[in-house]
């Protein structure tokens, strides 16, 4: 009996919790969760002095990002990443999703790539750094070309492999109606149906592209990626955390964003 | 009467040598201006392969293929209905049916006009902007019609259109295209496994069967109007089955 009886008031508290807000829930319990976190983050670095100097305390976060902006460097960064990011997605993506439909549409074409693709595609995008920075200096459209390149894989596989899918009899009704040809295949046919197959590829791009930009700008093209990396060189680890989070929040309006204009393009899918 | 598409002993196959996979067989199909023929065969027998020789999807590797319908603009006022319609899930249904007009350069009204009749034939006004995914299996098989109608198509191709649907929704179908064409005599061949679907449509049926496939026989049926399970139709029936196992072969039919 005196077992039984906080368990039982554990799963009221539980029932409590879970009918709360119904829907809610789940939202709720992700703030927690969120809070919990950054909590337990304080208390660690606030019993252990020593490692202020390797981990910046929560607490101080809002103070060195207001400083951050106040200076305008936050701006300035956020506005050159956004521009490499935006230009290399872009750029990646569209030729990306251009080649691997064309590639699914024309047998003989794909043959004529796949050496060079097999021989390519296993170098990451940052192993251009180099030629990049040969090429391009350290400049804006360095750090867009790695970023095109990571994005150009993921965008190239991901409509390929959607052009593959396709319903080959709907390629014959393309013939049947007068359609055939190669445009015909390719813009009534090939691009509508890979429309989701394509928009998945676009929507891993646009994630695996920060990750792109940061590194590009390690290497000193001005950014998110170039503060950072000064900030960790004095030690500020407080300003190392602001643009992580600056990151997590672009990403997410990125997505936001993406996830609106899916639904628009793909209101046909049940 | 006329001529509208002629088959001069058509042969397919694939590959060669010991691979050569044989299809068709010295096929003989001849259609006049206005008539319904259904082709009549077992399922993986050819039928389909024999319309998309017609609709020159498929060029044979023997033999003479005659359509005399003139073309316009690379394209012949011919359409094929195909199994399972295959509508396009990304194009609403007007869309879907306007699907063969396009590139042909006509204006926008002039299409959406005959989207809009064509659409009107298959009894389907109410449904011209909704999407595929929300429609019936009859309904799809409807627009699948609509759009080949839309063409206006002197010569109609249908690839067992009703195999899929259920009893009832398949025998109203079945009415309304019989309607659809007294209304417009437009020349129509029509494939199916189904051998009262064949008598009770059509003027001809054509039994295709063997493999590789070849014509068997050729049966006329009774005057319209044609009843179902019609009484004229008995002997009919029992001859095409006899004809169907001439060959020797299992044929697995519906009744």
């Amino acid at each position: 009996m005196t077992l039984a009886a906080p368990t039982r008031s554990a799963s009221r508290v539980w029932r409590g919790i879970s009918s709360f807000g119904g829907a809610a829930t789940p939202h709720l319990l992700a703030a927690l969760g969120l809070i919990l976190f950054f909590t337990g983050w304080e208390i660690a670095a606030r019993l252990n002095p020593s490692l202020s100097a390797l981990i910046p305390m929560p607490s101080q976060i809002p103070r060195a990002w207001l400083d951050e902006i106040s200076g305008g460097y936050w701006l300035a960064a956020v506005r050159n990443s956004l521009s490499h990011y935006l230009i290399g997605v872009a750029i990646g993506s569209i030729l990306g999703v251009a080649f691997g439909l064309v590639c699914g549409v024309l047998p003989w074409f794909e043959s004529l790539l796949a050496g060079l693709v097999r021989l390519l595609r296993p170098i990451p995008g940052l192993a251009w750094v180099p030629f990049a920075i040969l090429w391009f200096g350290l400049s804006s459209t360095a750090a867009a070309f790695v970023i095109a390149i990571a994005v150009f894989w993921i965008n190239f596989y991901a409509a390929f492999g959607a052009v593959q899918a396709i319903d080959r009899d709907l390629m014959e009704v393309a013939r049947a109606f007068g359609h055939g040809g190669f445009f015909g295949r390719l813009f009534k046919i090939a691009l509508p149906a890979a429309t989701p197959g394509i928009l998945a590829g676009v929507r891993t791009g646009l994630g695996q592209a920060w990750m792109s930009v940061v590194a590009a700008e390690l290497f000193g093209v001005p950014g998110i990626g170039a503060r950072m990396m000064q900030a960790a060189s004095l030690l500020a680890t407080d300003l190392v955390v602001v643009y992580m989070l600056t990151m997590a929040l672009l990403y997410a309006i990125t997505d936001i964003l993406f996830v609106a204009v899916r639904r628009r393009l793909t209101a046909w899918q049940s | 009467m006329a001529i509208i598409a002629e088959l001069l002993g058509v042969g397919l196959s694939y590959g060669s040598g010991a691979d050569r996979v044989r299809i068709l067989e010295n096929c003989d199909l001849h259609l006049e201006r206005g008539e319904f023929v259904a082709i009549l065969g077992p399922s993986g027998a050819g039928k389909s392969t024999l319309l998309r020789v017609l609709m020159d999807l498929v060029k044979p590797s023997a033999g003479d293929v005659r359509v005399e319908i003139p073309e316009h603009r690379g394209r012949r006022r011919m359409a094929l209905v195909f199994q399972d319609a295959k509508l396009l899930p990304w194009r609403k249904v007007s869309a879907n049916a306007a699907f063969g007009l396009e590139g042909l350069g006509l204006s926008r009204r002039e299409i959406s006009t005959r989207v809009e009749a064509a659409l009107d034939l298959v009894g389907l006004s109410a449904q011209i902007d909704r999407w595929p995914h929300q429609l019936s299996g009859g309904q799809r098989q409807r627009v699948g019609l609509a759009r080949a109608l839309a063409v206006e198509p002197e010569l109609l191709l249908m690839d067992e259109p009703f195999g899929a649907l259920d009893a009832i929704t398949r025998a109203d179908l079945q009415d309304e295209l019989l309607t659809l064409w007294s209304r417009t005599q437009k020349t129509i061949l029509f494939v199916t496994h189904d051998i009262d679907e064949a008598i009770y449509l059509a003027d001809r049926v054509v039994v295709l069967a063997g493999s590789p496939a070849r014509v068997q026989g050729c049966f006329a049926t009774p005057p319209r109007p044609h009843l179902r399970s019609d009484p004229r139709t008995w002997r009919l029936v029992s001859e095409i089955r006899a004809k169907l196992q001439e060959d020797g072969e299992l044929v697995d039919f519906e009744i």
